[in-house]
């Protein structure tokens, strides 16, 4: 690779990293579905599980965090350790992180243990999420712990 | 990505980015390790040479504090009360200024700490400025917003998340 490329490699980890802590900032701050989807792709999928269901496009991903709030009134997605590797040739990128989100649901303490396995599209210069899948490991409440209760029921 | 810039400065503006966000990870480390450490003599010059000298640390539960002398009070007031701390200090968002001697960045902490011989969690945001003297970064203003300080056994869910912390 030249020069040109390696520097074009870090700037796009760089502007990866940032798209995912400003989801989570976003995520942080309420919930704003027209906010959060802004980081997507028109044909993004938002990839919950079982737990959080499947939803496509970016209208259905607005409409899933716009209706968050209801049940999670504070959190803190704290993204951590990530791997991100870039496709520069095709304008592609997947990424992993680890998640570790203190939150208050339905009033009571609840501690998060997720991973996320993404994937991102260079449109137009700006780096988008295509795909976030979500591995929930535990979402237990914080009284309870999870060895007692790994999945917070409903 | 198109970029005006040569690569020179392109490259630039990473190792800054690399640079702003080991000095956070050091202020981090060094505040721990000062705490924590049994004879403690902290803050040290060596921690306090992190920042300006007209630097300003202040969040929404301890106030403002401006001038590297008001700042080693302040911190002297912490190591009176705090015999562990861990900054786990991540998720850095950081801007580089144009001109290239300014800084401004986004982090998230969450830190365990044995205040007063009790264990708290404590869980904030940072939204902090630096600047670029004699080729080396320095903290300019600490801005620390406190979402939650909370005795480990209550969570963060009860009513009264931040006790008043004193100085």
């Amino acid at each position: 690779m030249d020069l040109e490329e390696r520097v074009q490699r870090l700037e796009a980890i760089e502007a990866i990293r940032r798209l995912k802590i400003a989801y989570a900032r976003v995520a942080d701050d309420g919930y704003d579905g027209d906010r959060i989807s802004a980081f997507f792709t028109e044909d993004a999928v938002w990839d919950g599980g079982e737990s959080f269901g499947v939803h496509r496009g970016r209208a259905a991903i607005k409409a899933l965090f716009d209706g968050i709030p209801e049940q999670i009134s504070f959190a803190l997605h704290y993204m951590v350790g990530h791997t991100i590797d870039v496709d520069l040739a095709a304008g592609s990128a997947t990424g992993h992180w680890y998640l570790w989100a203190p939150m208050t649901i339905n009033n009571a303490a609840t501690l998060g243990a997720i991973t996320y396995d993404d994937e991102y599209r260079n449109i137009a210069g700006a780096w988008l999420a295509s795909r976030m899948q979500v591995n929930i490991h535990f979402i237990t409440p914080y009284e309870d712990g999870w060895v007692k209760t790994p999945m917070l029921p409903g | 990505m198109p970029s005006e810039r040569t690569v020179e400065q392109r490259l630039q503006r990473l190792e800054d980015i690399a640079a702003v966000r080991q000095l956070k990870h050091t202020y981090a480390k060094l505040m721990d390790a000062g705490l924590c450490h049994e004879n403690k003599a902290w803050p040290d010059d060596r921690f306090l040479a992190l920042f300006a000298d007209d630097a300003i640390w202040e969040s929404n539960v301890h106030g403002r504090h401006e001038g590297r002398e008001a700042l080693r009070a302040l911190f002297a007031g912490w190591a009176a009360r705090i015999t562990f701390a861990k900054h786990h200090t991540i998720a850095p968002s950081i801007d580089i200024a144009p001109s290239g001697a300014e800084a401004s960045g986004h982090w998230y902490t969450w830190e365990t700490i044995t205040a007063d011989g009790q264990p708290i969690w404590l869980a904030a945001t940072y939204n902090d400025d630096f600047v670029k003297r004699d080729r080396r970064w320095l903290i300019k203003h600490v801005r620390s917003n406190i979402q939650f300080r909370s005795p480990y056994h209550q969570g963060w869910a009860a009513e009264a998340p931040l006790p008043q912390m004193g100085a």
